[in-house]
């Protein structure tokens, strides 16, 4: 179902066109246990290639919710990366009854960004997280997730 | 690199101030010679005292029955025995599937030492009303429901007649109970529990994945479905596959309470039980820095539903409580053998009556 999509706007990537120094890209995600998520993420570029990102994420849900900053590093200059990212994690939503504490916590992301797309404006994001939350008990101190977004570029120079 | 981020971390937790309390010497026992343990009901003919006519069966029924309206309109039971001059009123409050009529051995034991006891039973088991239509799942909306429904049932049914409380409570009721002395550190002059559940043991699972999955599935629904493993209600039939109790006339006395009377029955959590219990529960187990509350934690020595950690750092840093290890007890305490129950329930008496004339 999405192979086709993705194969036809890979295909539409123009192969030679200059790429930006800086993109800033806007997008949604999807995930568990972060259920949804809306990304803005700038990307850096050396000599065309993805080099680094910082993004700013927030990811709403019934219980769980995150308000993030990462960045990552593109090894290689590939599409894969390695990342860190800082959370601020409520385990309540904010309408719960009874009190709703916020912990920081540290992560490590491993995961791929595919640029697609007219001028590679898209940006498919597939990540693996680990989050650990120093200040919280041991039961909700380390919570692993995965999410898969698209973005695309909204501003480049 | 990460220096900046811990700092903040420990000043995020740092912004609630601890009371200026230094950490007491732990409750001398052996400074109060009684109640002795022998004091307490045996356990030897324990269904015979339930029988028609017995003894405790008749207590049972001389108890005034009630309830109020909890949060959202659920109803909450209660029941309340009475002593002549009560020292105090002790607010018994129970664990997860427990009923009210659970407590009528602790609540004669207890009246007989002089304290009156007012028994409640936490919205969505034993007596009270259910939210969900199907009466069996163990749900709770949120988790400070049952603090908002016990805080309501001290201040309007219990503190009027007795303005002196103490709580007795189990397990789910435990955290329950440091949650409510944190928030109304008024409500209640002292605190005993028994297991109570500060650190949820999650079986097979490695934390980090069981509260992964459960954090995800009570994002993506309303969390009414069965945990994995859980269903509904089911007899139990086996004694030596129990995990809460090693006395078989208790065992067998609660498996009849239960046979008798299908109002009372409760099957297995729902995810969203275990979502707002995980995190109640961990959020409970660092509240000890904040009480000023004298408190008596009981832990089971041999206990497999909660883990030990949480009742420790509690106790650690609570400057006015006391752990006291039950070795050999499962984690039904008050429940067990007479020799780990009745000497759990004399310390818990010596305990109350040293807050009665310190």
């Amino acid at each position: 179902m999405i192979a086709l999509p993705l194969m036809l706007l890979l295909a539409a990537a123009p192969a030679t066109e200059p790429t930006p120094e800086f993109r800033l890209h806007v997008g949604g995600q999807v995930g568990f246990p972060y259920l949804l998520g809306i990304t803005s993420t700038g990307t850096f570029f050396k000599q065309g290639k993805p080099r680094f990102d910082v993004d700013v994420a927030w990811e709403p849900s019934v219980q769980l919710q995150s308000y993030s900053v990462g960045g990552a590093y593109h090894v290689l200059d590939r599409a894969f990366f390695v990342g860190g990212r800082v959370r601020l994690v409520q385990y309540q939503p904010p309408w719960a009854r009874g009190p709703v504490d916020l912990f920081l916590g540290l992560g490590l992301e491993l995961g791929a960004r595919l640029r697609v797309g007219p001028s590679d404006k898209g940006v498919i994001t597939i990540a693996l997280h680990g989050t650990f939350v120093p200040g919280q008990a041991s039961n909700l101190s380390t919570l692993i997730g995965l999410s898969a977004g698209f973005s695309w570029a909204v501003f480049e120079r | 690199m990460h220096r900046p981020l811990l700092v903040a971390a420990v000043l995020l937790s740092a912004c609630r101030p601890a009371p200026p309390l230094s950490k007491q010497p732990p409750f001398d026992f052996e400074a109060h010679p009684t109640p002795s343990p022998e004091a307490f009901n045996p356990e030897a003919n324990l269904l015979a005292q339930w029988g028609e006519g017995g003894v405790l069966r008749d207590f049972w029924n001389s108890g005034a029955e009630g309830s109020f309206e909890g949060v959202d309109g659920v109803t909450i039971a209660y029941r309340v025995h009475r002593a002549v001059n009560p020292k105090a009123a002790v607010v018994l409050v129970p664990g997860r599937t427990e009923a009210i009529i659970k407590f009528a051995e602790v609540a004669r034991d207890l009246v007989a030492q002089g304290y009156s006891t007012y028994a409640l039973t936490l919205r969505g088991q034993g007596e009270a009303g259910r939210m969900l239509a199907d009466p069996d799942k163990g749900y709770v909306a949120w988790f400070d429901d049952y603090v908002a429904d016990t805080h309501r049932f001290i201040t309007t049914v219990v503190k009027p007649e007795q303005p002196r409380v103490f709580l007795l409570a189990h397990s789910l009721g435990g955290a329950v109970a440091v949650l409510l002395v944190d928030e109304h550190p008024d409500d209640v002059a002292a605190l005993a529990m028994t297991s109570p559940m500060l650190e949820i043991e999650l079986g097979g699972f490695p934390a980090p994945v069981a509260a992964s999955i459960a954090a995800g599935i009570c994002d993506a629904s309303d969390g009414s479905g069965y945990t994995l493993g859980a269903g509904p209600y089911a007899e139990e039939t086996d004694f030596p596959k129990n995990t809460v109790t090693n006395s078989l006339p208790r065992w067998t006395w609660k498996v009849q309470q239960l046979h008798d009377d299908e109002r009372i029955r409760l099957g297995g959590t729902t995810w969203r039980w275990l979502c707002q219990a995980l995190v109640a529960s961990s959020r409970a187990q660092g509240l000890g820095k904040f009480s000023s509350t004298p408190t008596l934690l009981f832990q089971a020595g041999a206990d497999t539903i909660v883990k030990p950690g949480g009742q420790e750092k509690y106790c650690a840093d609570a400057p006015r409580c006391t752990l006291s290890r039950v070795e050999g007890a499962k984690h039904e305490i008050l429940q067990e053998r007479d020799e780990l129950r009745n000497l759990t329930l004399s310390r818990v008496v010596k305990f109350f009556d040293a807050q009665v004339t310190p």
